[in-house]
């Protein structure tokens, strides 16, 4: 009876490991092979015909609709280049030259990944009506209060998050193309 | 007991259930596309028919990480009673994505309108069975080739997605949308 008692323990404490392990492996953004480059991070496994298990079922888990690498790619950052977490009490510039694209989207998003609730109803600038410099390089402000030129507006206050959209990309979802691409730079100014 | 065996004992426990726990997590990875129930297509339920294109609903949550740039427009189709087509008209300029994928969230297949022959989309999702027969049927007439698609799974969904280029061509997108057609194949 002690024995069978005792083997009934383990194999509980096993399930209850196993289900642990699989809900801190199955983050938002799981799957094999992240890509960064500067401050940004791509899944492209998560919109690849062959996803990896993980990315599939965190895919599922938390009702996402990945663009296929086929359509485009899609970063994410919380940080600056720096290394800094993104926080509504700074301003920060985000200075970009063209990319191998046909268009890119860049968004700004609750901590969550939702809609962030800011002062201006504009959440994101696309590639086709952002004001360009002559040599087709652009700039983007993120700060709560409003700028001249393109300015997006952040949450009064908390943690933010940015998106980068290619669409139609030349690009290839690798992490040496993706070094390469030239992605925009996010560095922070002043702070409250 | 001595102690080498109680310490033996507990290593034997303590192996049996970190196996336990490594079956649990292969098996709970691989089951969670099959189980969660709350994934995208369960949600998107409610936005439509099946074997047609549906808008979303103007109240409810967005997913997680939309791109406001985006209209989207999602069918779910169902390929079990017969054969089921995909098509849109597309301009060559502006950005217009499909992604098909299964009831498990896999994606079977991806285009954008830089794929469009002649300025047009089009895909017949279908059985194994059914792409045979209609390929067999063909070889006596010469038969005109398109994109045939076979689901992993016998549901799931297309998701297709307008890119806004600017605030003012938001009505223009969801109109090139609304163009788009996915219903059952009538031969």
């Amino acid at each position: 009876m002690a024995t069978f008692l005792k083997l009934l323990a383990t194999a509980v404490i096993g399930v209850g490991l196993g289900l642990a392990s699989v809900y801190v492996s199955i983050s938002p953004d799981a799957g094999f092979a992240a890509v960064a480059s500067g401050a940004w991070t791509t899944s492209p496994r998560r919109g690849a015909m062959d996803a990896d298990p993980y990315a599939r079922a965190s895919v599922a888990r938390y009702a996402d609709l990945p663009i296929a690498t086929a359509e485009g790619l899609s970063f994410l950052t919380r940080r600056d280049d720096a290394g800094e977490a993104l926080d509504a009490r700074c301003d920060y510039r985000l200075v970009g030259k063209p990319m191998a694209t046909r268009a890119w989207t860049v968004t700004l998003l609750s901590a969550d990944g939702g809609v962030a609730h800011t002062e201006d109803t504009r959440r994101n600038f696309t590639s086709r009506e952002i004001l360009h410099a002559e040599d087709g390089g652009f700039e983007i402000a993120v700060a709560t209060q409003a700028r001249p030129g393109n300015w997006l507006a952040a949450p009064r206050s908390g943690a933010f998050e940015l998106m980068l959209r290619l669409y139609d990309t030349s690009i290839g979802a690798n992490s040496g193309a993706i070094a390469a691409a030239g992605l925009p730079k996010i560095t922070k100014g002043q702070c409250r | 007991m001595s102690e080498g065996r109680r310490l033996g004992a507990f290593a034997f426990h303590a192996l049996g259930a970190l196996c336990v726990a490594g079956v649990v997590h292969i098996v709970g990875v691989l089951a969670m596309p099959h189980l969660a129930p709350r994934d995208a297509y369960a949600q998107l339920s409610n936005w439509g028919g099946v074997n047609e294109f549906a808008a979303p609903p103007a109240t409810g949550a967005e997913p997680r990480f939309t791109d406001p740039a985006l209209e989207i427009v999602v069918c779910r189709f169902d390929v079990s009673r017969g054969p089921v087509r995909v098509s849109a008209g597309v301009d060559g300029e502006h950005y217009l994505s499909m992604t098909f994928q299964s009831r498990t969230g896999q994606i079977f297949h991806a285009l954008t309108d830089r794929d469009a022959l002649r300025g047009k989309i089009t895909a017949l999702l279908a059985r194994a069975e059914d792409i045979e027969s209609l390929e067999e049927a063909e070889a006596e007439d010469g038969g005109q080739k398109e994109l045939r698609l076979t689901p992993p799974t016998p549901t799931g969904l297309v998701i297709a997605r307008a890119l806004v280029d600017a605030p003012s061509d938001r009505a223009a997108a969801k109109a090139r949308l609304r163009a788009l057609l996915c219903s059952a194949d009538k031969g």
